[in-house]
């Protein structure tokens, strides 16, 4: 018999649906969450050597000024928010509530999420040294 | 003319499967289970698929076509409006040959569910009577074939083959819904752990796939509530 199971026949054939709605949001939220998880732990552990050495802090806080950096944090932002609300449709639905509309749902929080990085962007442009 | 890509593999031939194409002239009125039927007839009696109401209610025929899960036998090939028509077995199951399936993990995890009424009052002389009020709470999973589109396009299932899936859990719930079924609580202990509703990851795929319409995904999130009920309102 062949089989058709597996770690990688899961990445071949989901990647080959990515399409649907539901799907899409469960790859978003799997490659968020695990990125989320990477990014989180570094920026802990870089902080807190930084905040250990005096010296080092302020030319940490240089690096975190670097254009390409802070294109990065911005990055990241988008994949917290995106995860987030993502994270707020799944638990909806597992309240009962939408489970009927999830396509459009998941749209709506995405244009949520979207929203709210723009506004979050205009916030801290003076702040990254962009105005 | 549309071209069926086949999806064909022989266990005594091939390590790898390969994918054939067929053509076929003219598909108006032809479901996708005919345009198998006419390839084996006409062009390769080799051809391996399971089919047997042609009316969509035994379940065998169901198959993936152009990456979705569908019952060949219910399926226009003109309504796909597609000029080729890809056609794989069903997902996450071993393929015993060409589109047949090996169903054994599936049928295992159905009867490991108990999937029959439990009354623990005695036998009445006729029916046990039921409102139709009491009917309707479970009429949309009663519907169910048992042709494995929703428990097969499970990428869960694909990964774990502990995990209960679609099809086994919507049974599941077919009976804690019903006003009849006496063990309601042994139902939701079997499904209370990391095999059962809490292994979902709500991806819809299961409820798209299904030939009767039934919210599999529903079923399952109606299980959690019903878990998650029961456990506070015997804390307080
Ligand atoms: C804004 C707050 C957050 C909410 C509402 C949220 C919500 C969720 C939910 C509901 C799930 C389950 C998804 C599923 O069933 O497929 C999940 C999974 C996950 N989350 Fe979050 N989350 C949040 C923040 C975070 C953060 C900060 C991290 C990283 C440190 C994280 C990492 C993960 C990971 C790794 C998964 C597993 C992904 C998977 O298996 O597909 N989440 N999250």
């Amino acid at each position: 018999m062949l089989k058709q199971s597996g770690f990688g026949y899961y990445v071949r054939k989901i990647a080959r649906t990515w399409k649907e709605t539901g799907t899409l949001a469960h790859i978003v939220h799997r490659v968020t969450g695990i990125l989320l998880v990477v990014y989180l732990g570094v920026h802990i552990y870089v902080v807190t050597q930084a905040s250990l050495n005096g010296e080092g802090y302020e030319s940490i806080l240089e690096m975190f000024r670097d254009p390409l950096f802070a294109a990065g944090e911005l990055i990241m932002i988008m994949g917290g928010l995106v995860h987030g609300l993502n994270g707020i449709r799944l638990t909806l639905f597992d309240m009962g509530i939408g489970l009927k509309h999830q396509k459009a749902m998941f749209w709506a929080f995405m244009v949520i999420a979207v929203a709210v990085w723009f506004a979050g962007l205009a916030i801290v442009w003076p702040v990254i040294g962009g105005g | 003319m549309v071209k069926f890509r086949v999806f064909r593999f022989s266990p005594e031939k091939d390590r790898k499967p390969r994918y054939v194409d067929y053509n076929i002239e003219d598909t108006c009125g032809l479901t996708v289970l005919d345009a198998l039927k006419l390839i084996k007839t006409d062009m390769d009696p080799s051809l391996s698929f399971r089919h047997s109401c042609r009316s969509a209610i035994c379940g065998s025929c169901a198959v993936s076509i152009n990456g979705k899960n569908m019952l060949a036998c219910n399926t226009q090939v003109d309504a796909l409006g597609k000029s080729r028509v890809v056609v794989e077995p069903l997902p996450g199951y071993p393929v015993i040959n060409d589109l047949v399936v090996d169903f054994a993990p599936f049928f295992g995890q159905y009867r490991s569910v108990q999937p029959y009424l439990v009354s623990k009052t005695a036998p009445p002389e006729k029916e046990r009577i039921q409102s139709v009020e009491a009917r309707k709470k479970y009429d949309a999973p009663a519907q169910c074939i048992m042709c494995a589109a929703c428990t097969t396009s499970c990428p869960i299932v694909w990964t774990d083959d502990k995990y209960l899936g679609p099809a086994a859990l919507t049974k599941v719930w077919r009976f804690v819904a019903d006003s009849r079924d006496d063990i309601t609580d042994e139902r939701l202990a079997m499904v209370n752990n990391e095999y059962g509703i809490w292994r979902c990851h709500t991806m819809f795929r299961c409820a798209e796939a299904c030939p009767k319409e039934i919210d599999t995904t529903e079923a399952i999130e109606n299980l959690r509530r019903e878990v998650l009920k029961r456990a506070f309102s015997r804390r307080r």
